[in-house]
């Protein structure tokens, strides 16, 4: 996904010289073709993040969309209140971007997770939260953003490889269905989204037959296909690499909780209000670890679905 | 000769009208930080009349100067000027921190015209302004950047990495006033956290430097004449105040920070500031 922002910011900025790109000291070698010919586009504003968001807020209300670019938690959380006030506030059109989201840092430790930032910037009002799942909705979340009015969010996480589905367009706000089903939806966003592909897929011998959609934009979320799923589905499975507090899971609740006609009992998977203490820079063993691989995702269905279907008995 | 003296007294005149609507607007609305609007005044009402390049018929003329109020408590100075210089109907200031005003306790920049930042939180309008004049230098708009930030505000850290990024890119477009009325809310800044000499500690951060009296014209007309120097650098004012500035009982006192007048005192403050422009319009008539 790092590889695809890099060329996707290459191509906006080929398309739309207002575009610039400002990074918190990381990524020079990555982004050298882009300093080469975009000398005039690309800042260095040095291992200060707070005050690189409120020069971006400068820049964008000088009718720049600038591009924020560093690791995760240092795009979020350490410089919240700048992106609350001068960023969301002041409605500037910055577009911040976090790499190596969740634990993709898998051997740097806590320090380098971010497993609250979906939370805290779904309550900034006029933010736009996009979680990619593949390279190519990299690619597509940064021209959406460079071509949308307003503060975004992109979550950029490991994956490398292209997912293989009918994909459609993507549309900010708009999920995609990767896989149709009838008994239970799971709902995954980023490197999840892969995850629930090979769950859906191994829970066919148990003859459930699960939507898997990939949740590419958690604010705003898809609402009406989130009731939709609640009113067909039994079950509803949101997975992500985040806390399960105020994330992807969150937002489905709080939708579906308040839908009067939501028929599906929710499961919400993630990191469960734990620090992340394992190291491995084999992403899979710490999903494993959390209870967040394939494997768990089947076992979790397996429970919902048979629970739902005794519910249905009385 | 004498038209100089006019100009410093139609200014004072100017400066104290502007303090007694302020204090009524304030008091009007059971608002606070009489104290705090009161320190900068003075630099307000000059860069305002004199200095900036704006037009209150075209607010968002890209080509405009800018001026960003960091330290957004002492909003209602800069509401009470932008009403004056016509951004926005005189009557609206009678709306102050009231239901459906647009004129709350900070500066909403989404909805009052010529407020270029929002602005409350300390150590955020001045990282904006940076961005404003690095975004001038790209766009090649000549224009300039003037931020005004408190000395209690240098205490946040986003004060200094602003203060890196713009002497680093040389944004000799880019000039910072620090209103050092020493006062912060609990007392005296030195007893707080000592900021020792903002001179000092803004010279080792590769800026131009000044130090004026900022509640003097002569000092204020001499500094703004030279500003911004084209040395490729950003410059600093640093303007020595007194917080409460204009009334003899709130200056320098540190309860002034958020208390209001009773119907005494509003009526010593009145007196004090009446009579004062009584005495300049005199002044001014002769």
């Amino acid at each position: 996904m790092r590889d695809s922002f890099i060329s996707s910011i290459y191509k906006v900025t080929k398309l739309n010289n207002n575009v610039l790109c400002i990074v918190g000291d990381i990524g020079a070698f990555l982004l050298r073709d882009y300093i080469r010919d975009f000398s005039s586009n690309y800042y260095n504003l040095g291992a200060a993040e707070a005050n690189m968001v409120g020069v971006a807020a400068g820049f964008a209300m000088s009718g720049k969309i600038p591009f924020l670019y560093t690791i995760t938690p240092f795009i979020t959380s350490r410089c919240y209140e700048q992106i609350k006030v001068d960023v969301c506030y002041n409605e500037a059109n910055v577009k911040l971007i976090g790499v190596g989201s969740g634990v993709s840092y898998g051997t740097m430790g806590s320090t380098h997770h971010s497993l609250e930032d979906i939370a805290i910037m779904r309550a900034l009002p006029n933010m736009v939260i996009i979680s990619p799942s593949d390279p190519l909705e990299v690619e597509e979340a940064v021209f959406a953003a460079m071509k949308y009015q307003g503060p975004t969010y992109i979550r950029l996480t490991l994956s490398s490889f292209p997912l293989d589905y009918d994909r459609g367009k993507f549309e900010i706000g708009k999920a995609r269905i990767v896989k149709k089903g009838i008994d239970a939806a799971i709902i995954a966003t980023g490197d999840m989204v892969a995850i629930a592909i090979e769950a859906a897929e191994a829970l066919k011998e148990d003859n459930i037959d699960c939507y898997v959609v990939n949740m590419h934009t958690i604010k705003p979320i898809d609402e009406a296909l989130i009731k939709k799923l609640s009113e067909k589905c039994k079950a509803i499975i949101s997975i992500e690499e985040h806390s399960t507090i105020g994330g992807l899971g969150s937002a489905v609740s709080s939708i579906i909780s308040q839908y009067p006609k939501n028929k599906a009992v929710l499961k919400i998977m993630g990191f469960e209000d734990v620090f992340c203490k394992e190291y491995s820079s084999d992403k899979l063993k710490i999903f494993e670890k959390y209870g967040l691989s394939a494997e768990h995702l089947v076992t979790a269905i397996r429970n919902l679905y048979d629970k739902s279907n005794y519910k249905k008995r009385y | 000769m004498k038209k100089d003296k006019n100009i410093v007294l139609e200014l004072e005149l100017k400066t104290t009208q502007v303090r007694k609507e302020i204090l009524e607007m304030i008091v009007g609305a059971k608002g606070t930080h009489i104290a705090s609007a009161f320190s900068i005044v003075d630099v307000l009402v000059y860069l305002y009349d004199k200095i900036l390049n704006i037009n209150p018929q075209d607010p968002n003329n890209p080509k405009r100067d800018k001026f960003v109020l960091s330290k957004g408590h002492g909003c209602a100075a800069l509401y009470v000027i932008l009403a004056n210089h016509g951004f926005f109907p005189k009557r609206i200031l009678e709306s102050y921190c009231g239901q459906g005003s647009i004129l709350g306790g900070h500066p909403d920049s989404t909805r009052i015209p010529g407020v270029e930042a929002s602005t409350g939180s300390l150590g955020h309008g001045f990282s904006v302004a940076v961005g404003f004049a690095l975004a001038n230098k790209i766009n090649k708009i000549k224009s300039k950047v003037y931020c005004l930030v408190g000395d209690g505000e240098c205490n946040e850290g986003t004060i200094w990495e602003a203060s890196m990024v713009a002497a680093h890119h040389k944004l000799d477009n880019l000039v910072l006033i620090v209103d050092d009325n020493k006062l912060m809310i609990s007392g005296f800044a030195k007893d707080i956290l000592n900021p020792l000499s903002f001179s000092d500690k803004f010279h080792a951060f590769g800026w131009n430097t000044t130090e004026i009296d900022g509640h003097n014209f002569s000092d204020l007309i001499n500094v703004f004449n030279k500003v911004p120097i084209k040395n490729s650098k950003p410059t600093v004012i640093i303007a020595n105040t007194v917080k409460g500035k204009g009334i003899s009982y709130m200056e320098n006192k540190k309860e002034w920070y958020s208390m209001l007048p009773n119907e005494e005192q509003m009526e010593t403050a009145l007196k004090e500031l009446n009579g004062k422009i009584e005495m300049l319009k005199m002044h001014l008539q002769k």
